[in-house]
């Protein structure tokens, strides 16, 4: 589990801190528009920025189209039992946010983007929630994998049962166990390399000549639309 | 259900962010020394859990989970739950970020109010109460997070009123499956014999 976009294209190769600022300014802008026009007034940029990523069009698609039932559930409920106007602006703010956070967020690394964001002053307790939430998420993931194939080779076959329920209850007290367990050996392994809190890190962020384009890019962009659309 | 981006109104996302801004301040400060790697594994046990899909009929539905995860990890779950919905957001982009602030709220607030109704039931872990605080679990957690949800759809207007009708009513099957596998879970743990203090 990678961001679906990771280092991908032009936009991969942009400073986080830059790419987060930006998509928060951008996507705070169509979440507050109110009619279509203004939210249209970004789409030229959506996909500007898509352009940069057209070799993953499968991906994007994808993510698009599959990623949201909810969106779904409500852009369909407003078509035909509320407003069909209400359901098409939804559905575009939130195309054009999704299109924006998978150009600007996910073409970096899950790594760099927790780095930028110490940067950005987040609180490092919750950095540091979200490190070992991102570090363990995969060897947790592994072991429900392994109780869940082990499980399946004594014959389990998930159904409509209150026998299929026991097992999952099992699978899950035993999944929060483990990670339980495996916590507190975490903690001992941090405290015996006198751990205060912080990651070294090999890379830090040097802002280059292409962020600075990028930067007064987007906010001349959004300036201009702001103005003629907003105001 | 996470709410898409897009959805709500401005001020609404904006309530969302300063609840769940609280929330997070009293579940950070509630965390120091082993109780972080802790709140994390278990955050990320959590978000592994409700990408299971269990079957119920025809269909199958994923696991909230928010009042387990309430129960053991108590103002915690603020923190915890943030996580979870911010690499779901990153990683798989469900939920977003502009409503991250309310999709918190919405799963993190019900989670406090079950471990306040479970935790005398816990300590008193006969099987009958242990059974009787997974299915508390599960109601408070599943049904105050949909009439959350529920009445914020309202608030958009009123065609969606009948939106937020059928988003309530498709919470019950997963209260329903989510009670019973809760009631399991705490029976498993009472089992092992291991006294999970979050």
């Amino acid at each position: 589990m990678e961001t679906p976009l990771s280092g991908e294209g032009i936009l991969g190769t942009i400073d986080p801190r830059i790419k987060i600022l930006s998509f928060l300014l951008l996507a705070w802008t169509v979440a507050l528009a109110g009619n279509l026009l203004q939210v249209f007034a970004f789409l030229p940029l959506a996909l500007l920025f898509y352009a940069t990523a057209y070799r993953k069009t499968a991906t994007i698609l994808k993510i698009l189209l599959f990623a949201d039932f909810f969106l779904l559930f409500v852009v369909l409920t407003q078509l035909f039992l509320g407003s069909p106007y209400q359901g098409i602006l939804i559905f575009f703010k939130s195309t054009i946010i999704v299109l924006f956070s998978l150009l600007l967020l996910t073409t970096s690394p899950v790594f760099e983007l927790l780095h930028a964001l110490h940067h950005l002053k987040v609180p490092n307790k919750l950095l540091q929630l979200m490190f070992f939430f991102y570090r363990y998420l995969f060897t947790l993931n592994e072991q429900l994998n392994l109780a869940k194939k082990s499980a399946r080779s004594r014959g389990f076959v998930p159904k409509t049962s209150i026998q299929t329920y026991r097992t999952y209850g099992y699978l899950l007290g035993n999944l929060l166990l483990k990670s339980y367990f495996k916590s507190e050996r975490v903690y001992r392994a941090l405290l015996s390399r006198g751990f205060k809190g912080y990651f070294p890190v090999f890379r830090h962020f040097q802002i280059e000549r292409r962020d600075i384009v990028f930067l007064l890019t987007t906010l001349i962009y959004w300036g201009v639309a702001v103005w003629k659309f907003y105001l | 259900m996470h709410i898409s981006e897009g959805v709500l109104p401005g001020w609404c996302l904006g309530v969302g962010w300063v609840l769940t801004a609280g929330g997070l301040y009293l579940g950070l400060r509630s965390i120091k020394g082993e109780k972080i790697p802790r709140t994390a594994l278990l955050s990320a046990a959590f978000f592994i859990a409700s990408l299971i899909h269990v079957p119920i009929g025809v269909t199958s539905v994923h696991l909230l989970l928010n009042g387990l995860a309430g129960a053991l990890l108590g103002w915690a779950v603020f923190p915890a739950l943030f996580v979870a919905l911010l690499f779901q957001a990153i990683l798989f982009q469900f939920g977003g970020i502009t409503v991250l602030g309310v999709n918190t709220f919405n799963m993190a607030f019900p989670g406090v109010v079950a471990y306040y109704a479970v935790r005398p039931l816990l300590r008193r872990g006969t099987t009958g109460s242990l059974i009787a605080a997974g299915v508390l679990a599960a109601l408070i957690g599943v049904f105050l997070a949909a009439t959350f949800l529920s009445l914020e759809l309202i608030c958009i207007g009123s065609s969606f009123i009948k939106t937020a009708e059928l988003a309530f009513l498709a919470h019950i099957p997963v209260a329903a499956v989510e009670a019973i596998i809760n009631s399991f879970v705490f029976l498993y743990l009472k089992k092992s014999g291991i006294k999970l203090e979050v």
